[in-house]
């Protein structure tokens, strides 16, 4: 499985990413075809100390939505802070919890519920 | 004679923020409106000073005419550049960069590119060097409040923000309050695209849950927007024991800093029409500040709002 690095920048003066339409770029352009030819991606944080939930949000909740969980194992978060990984989970921890509500089908989630 | 009137009290802070907020009329259009400092002394804080600045930018905008009484009393404002938004001449001679200050004054943010610049100068006009931390949560609520206005207020005019460090001198508390603050449609006339929103602080209520948004209806919105800033900057306000404050057409949210919380319907007060969106965020600086902590708080009263945790974190794979 090829990988591609993606460096993540933040905002010029400041250890902040948080640009989110340079997330969408990096997504639309890079992420999100990466992904769809079976590849892997390391997601590089090391020049970014903190993140803001949206632009981690704008960066990787559509390849989860799209690809599900499964998708984890192909997406290495290189050189994160601690502040960066508390983004980073928030951010897939609701998204897999939308996605597995969106994907449940009703009655399993009634006797999920209920058990 | 006025077609509007706002008057500003001695004490313009969130702690009483009805006191300005319900008695003020933001007319917009054509017309003259009386802005009345209180006679003696005016403080206020800057999600105030934010308040009257995008009002008074579309106001005049629109053809009105802002007209001020005891401006003598309202140095503060004048300070922070308050009498360029009212389109008049600074009553008092103000120092454009005062070294004891540490405020970021009035700024009008339309582009991601207006917004860079004001982060890449808060830490310098907060002097937030040495505290690296407190730093942190200040860009990080900053960045989030504005970007919210950019996408979702539809004002011509953008945001406006202002905010100031407060030593513990005055209330034992030591703190930075931000405000941001535009006169656009307002969160309910937002929402309402996607949701059923009976009134004005119905609109306020649904705003500030987690997984709501304007952009799109559904949990957690679209490949853009999550509809989660306004939970979690109030979660990260909260951590820190400090405010966090929303207010938009006829109704105003505040939290409370009681132990024991009411509840959130409880903190909904009405107000005087306001025309566009206010914020009011401070974030409590301690000598053992932790934005890690503050974030992991955060995130665990995110996880209560959204009952549970995915299983799926534990896949994630940090290197």
């Amino acid at each position: 499985m090829k990988t591609v690095t993606i460096k993540i920048k933040p905002v010029p003066g400041t250890s902040l990413a948080e640009n989110k339409d340079e997330a969408k770029r990096l997504r639309e352009d890079k992420i999100l075809p990466q992904l769809a030819a079976g590849g892997g991606l390391k997601l590089d944080f090391s020049a970014a100390s903190f993140v803001t939930q949206s632009f981690v949000h704008a960066l990787i909740s559509e390849a989860l939505r799209r690809y599900g969980e499964p998708v984890l194992d192909r997406i290495d978060f290189h050189g994160c802070s601690e502040d960066v990984q508390q983004v980073v989970l928030t951010v897939v921890d609701y998204t897999m919890q939308a996605h597995q509500a969106a994907t449940t089908p009703l009655s399993a989630a009634k006797a999920t519920t209920t058990a | 004679m006025s077609d509007g009137r706002i008057f500003v009290p001695n004490a313009a802070v969130v702690r009483s923020a009805q006191n300005f907020l319900r008695p003020a009329t933001w007319p917009l259009g054509r017309g003259t409106t009386e802005v009345e400092f209180h006679p003696r002394y005016c403080h206020m804080q800057p999600w105030v000073l934010a308040a009257l600045g995008a009002w008074g930018i579309e106001y005049r905008s629109a053809g009105g005419e802002i007209t001020v009484t005891n401006a003598e009393r309202a140095a503060y404002g004048w300070r922070f550049g308050l009498a360029d938004y009212f389109g008049i001449p600074s009553p008092v001679v103000t120092q454009q960069h005062e070294e004891s200050g540490r405020f970021v004054a009035l700024r009008t943010i339309k582009t991601s590119a207006d917004l860079a610049d004001l982060l890449a100068s808060i830490v310098t006009l907060l002097h937030l060097a040495d505290e690296p931390q407190d730093a942190r949560a200040v860009l990080y609520i900053m960045s989030e409040m504005v970007r919210n206005v950019l996408e979702h207020s539809e004002s011509p005019h953008g945001a406006v923000v202002a905010a100031q460090y407060y030593p513990p001198r005055r209330t034992g508390r030591r703190y930075v309050s931000i405000g941001v603050a535009d006169a656009g449609v307002g969160v309910r006339k937002t929402l309402s695209r996607n949701y059923s929103v009976a009134s004005h602080g119905d609109a306020l209520l649904k705003a500030i849950q987690p997984g709501v948004t304007g952009a799109v209806p559904g949990q957690y919105g679209s490949a853009d927007n999550a509809g989660a800033g306004l939970a979690m900057t109030r979660s990260m306000a909260g951590a820190t024991q400090g405010y966090f404050a929303l207010a938009s057409g006829s109704a105003m949210f505040r939290t409370s800093l009681a132990q024991r919380k009411p509840p959130d319907h409880q903190l909904v007060k009405e107000i005087g029409f306001f025309p566009g969106t206010i914020v009011c965020v401070e974030i409590e600086l301690r000598e053992d500040s932790d934005f890690t902590a503050v974030l992991g708080t955060a995130r665990g009263a995110f996880g209560e709002a959204i009952q549970g945790s995915s299983e799926a974190v534990k896949k994630v794979r940090f290197s």
